[in-house]
């Protein structure tokens, strides 16, 4: 028994060296935007990469030639970002790993919170804990800050800051390199859906048991809540807890689509802690609008989440914002 | 007994009149602080920009050259450019590192045909053509403050390198630099020693501004002072705001238990108070607009001499939503009464015509072409 404990506490200690030590390497040489980065000592890492199409039951890829590495680095003195970059690159991760999309997070010291995330396993990508600092002072970031690297498939540090940045640059800057052009969403549009019109046919992932189907198959519903958000981390939260409030109200069951900037195991996670049904809630799988701003159908400023009433055939009865909605259902007007 | 009752009528008396003296004087102070505000012209304020087919998300300066208008985009790293009728054209820059890209770029000045980027992301000045064309670029931490002359010479505040101004050529070549450094105690007082040290490069943050004939104006982010120097970088002025505005400003700054409340903070420095944003010249008459945080204009002539301060009112409901805030320091009570959809500017251009634009540098963001009952 003693000797099975040793030699698990001596194979930890090396693995953890191993790992720590492949990080400073890799790190020190290849940290500079320009400077070649090494394609072999880092996969390693993503052994434990859980691939949202496996969990979906579709085919899985051929191998990705158009490989990018996301590494996020997060000292002791920036907490504030970190949980919601690192939930944030989960989501890109989930949206663009089969585009080539690998993602590496570093957490500077101790830090529960995050190590709490990969636990739950919110996050499916590798999470590297620079207990001695050693990889901040390779990378040359000063004491407790942040930083983002975004390595090319020919191994280059194509862009990198040690600096502020929160998801909504993570998403511009993934899909500036993996797509080639970033989305910017237009903060002072109106909402784009009409009344009389036919709600987008748009392909759903069912919360609960991750089926796949049209919006068209769900009909029952006439009350559709649409939740967007151009920091879908930062909001996640505190939409749930306004629906919480709405879902005790007798009478309402409205369908719930989140756009595909949410990320699937949080909205779950978050659910399940406030007691919410998440029977009719879905995320978007594919984009809700092909205009420049590619997950809303509203905006980003304007209305980032729309209550819409339907007939039976999907035709749009009204439309609004979150707020009207609710200053309607409030005021008891709301039927 | 009698006594007794004799001194508590006495008191009641005293109590009464002490009392009634207080409520006298603080209504007296109240109304004179409101008919000082009150009596300050209003400045109407029209959304622009609203309808074109692309809109920043995130705007921080309007500039024009040309007839065309170029708004620079800090959230979406990019330059958009309009025609004349306010309709999209195009768009210069992405987000990156490269050239020609940007990452969070804070502000931009046009000159001689060039474009000047402070792009504070990626910790450089980077000049383009107008086209976008990648001309040159020099490494620069963090400044705020940007301003070029007619030579082509980069003008910022920088209180880190222990200078006030500096003045870099277009490759980074570091010119000279001018003016003197505060100390927080040499501009709010003695008793406020003890601060000197810990806001050292806050109280030396400026916003630079140049006039047609080279002369640098600098306005003091945490001191209400604006300076005005030569093309060389002499001292022509230095004058204080005065006013409730800034007495309520500065009142911020000199607290430290409203300090703790402050939300927007700079980088480098735990210092986040604001006494003012900014400074721009009006190139008709060389008048001086200071844009202070709580949306007052405060107005110089070329002189330094104070010629009107126009108050924020909420003049203009666009949408419906649209409310300007006032002394906004509890940012958070604020966003809770307007539901985050309270206008604070943050950045002020006069164009040649004398059009003037604000700049909403927190949500709703948005730009809006300000209009004055009379022409200052």
């Amino acid at each position: 028994m003693r000797l099975a404990w040793q030699l698990k506490a001596t194979l930890t200690a090396a693995v953890f060296i191993t790992l720590n030590l492949g990080c400073l390497w890799i790190y020190h040489y290849y940290s500079q935007q320009g400077h070649e980065f090494p394609t072999s000592s880092i996969l390693s890492y993503g052994a434990s990469a859980v691939h949202v199409l496996d969990r979906l039951g579709l085919e899985r890829p051929r191998p990705i030639e158009n490989r990018w590495w996301l590494i996020l680095y997060f000292g002791e003195d920036s907490r504030r970002w970190a949980i919601p970059n690192l939930k944030y690159a989960q989501i890109l991760y989930e949206r663009f790993h089969t585009s080539g999309l690998h993602v590496v997070g570093v957490v500077a010291g101790s830090f529960p919170e995050a190590q709490r995330l990969a636990e739950l396993g919110l996050i499916a990508f590798p999470l590297i804990r620079d207990r001695d600092l050693a990889i901040a002072r390779a990378l040359g970031i000063s004491s407790g800050l942040d930083a983002c690297l975004f390595v090319d498939p020919h191994n280059k540090v194509r862009f990198s800051t040690v600096d502020f940045f929160d998801p909504e640059d993570l998403r511009q800057l993934t899909e500036k390199f993996l797509l080639g052009r970033a989305s910017h969403s237009s903060p002072a549009a109106e909402i784009r859906l009409q009344e009389g019109e036919h709600l987008p046919d748009i392909m759903l992932v069912r919360i609960n048991d991750w089926r796949l189907l049209q919006l068209d198959e769900i009909r029952t519903p006439r009350l559709f809540i649409i939740f967007t958000a151009t920091c879908p981390v930062c909001r996640l939260s505190g939409y749930l807890d306004q629906y919480a409030s709405i879902e005790r109200r007798e009478g309402v069951r409205p369908l719930v689509i989140f756009s595909q900037n949410f990320s699937r195991d949080e909205i779950l996670f978050e659910a399940k802690k406030r007691g919410i049904d998440t029977s009719y809630f879905y995320v978007a799988a594919e984009a809700l609008d092909d205009t420049e701003d590619p997950y809303s159908w509203s905006t980003s400023g304007g209305a980032e989440v729309l209550v819409i009433e339907t007939d039976y055939d999907g035709t749009i009865k009204r439309v609004e914002s979150w707020e009207e909605w609710m200053s309607r259902w409030e005021g008891g007007t709301s039927s | 007994m009698r006594w007794r009752t004799k001194q508590h009528i006495g008191l009641m008396w005293w109590l009464g009149l002490s009392l009634t003296t207080g409520a006298c004087l603080a209504v007296a102070a109240g109304t004179a602080l409101v008919q000082q505000r009150e009596t300050s012209p209003p400045m109407r304020l029209v959304p622009v920009f609203q309808e074109a087919e692309v809109k920043p998300v995130e705007p921080r300066r309007v500039l024009q050259h040309d007839g065309e208008y170029f708004i620079l985009d800090y959230k979406a790293s990019r330059i958009l450019v309009y025609d004349r009728a306010m309709k999209f054209e195009r768009s210069i820059g992405s987000v990156g590192a490269g050239p020609s890209e940007f990452f969070h770029p804070d502000d931009f000045v046009i000159r001689n045909g060039l474009i000047y980027v402070y792009d504070e992301g990626n910790h450089r000045i980077q000049v383009l053509d107008l086209g976008g064309k990648f001309i040159n670029q020099f490494r620069l931490p963090y400044t705020r403050g940007l301003a070029v002359n007619s030579k082509g010479e980069i003008l910022v505040g920088q209180p880190e390198e222990g200078r006030l101004v500096s003045a870099y050529s277009k490759d980074g070549k570091l010119l000279r630099s001018f003016g003197e450094l505060k100390s927080f105690s040499g501009v709010y007082g003695e008793q406020h020693k003890d601060k000197d040290t810990k806001y050292q490069t806050a109280i030396n943050r400026v916003a630079l501004t140049v006039d047609s004939q080279d002369f640098v104006y600098v306005t003091f982010v945490v001191a209400p002072i604006i300076q005005k120097y030569t093309p060389e970088g002499e001292l022509v002025f230095e004058t204080r705001l005065r006013g409730p505005s800034v007495d309520l400003l500065t009142h911020y700054v000199v607290t430290e238990a409203m300090a703790k409340k402050i939300v927007v903070q700079f980088m480098g420095t735990d210092m986040a108070n604001l006494t003012a944003w900014e400074s721009s010249i009006d190139p008709r008459n060389g008048n001086i607009f200071a844009l202070l945080p709580d949306n007052a204009l405060y107005v110089m002539n070329g002189e330094g001499e104070q010629v009107a301060i126009f108050t924020p009112r909420p003049v203009e409901k666009a949408r419906g939503y649209v409310y300007v805030r006032r002394a906004n320091y509890s940012n958070a009570m604020m966003d809770r009464i307007y539901r985050g959809r309270a206008l604070m500017f943050g950045r002020i251009t006069i164009l040649s015509d004398g059009t003037t634009f604000m700049v909403a540098l927190f949500p709703p963001y948005g730009i809006y072409r300000m209009e004055l009952p009379e022409q200052v």
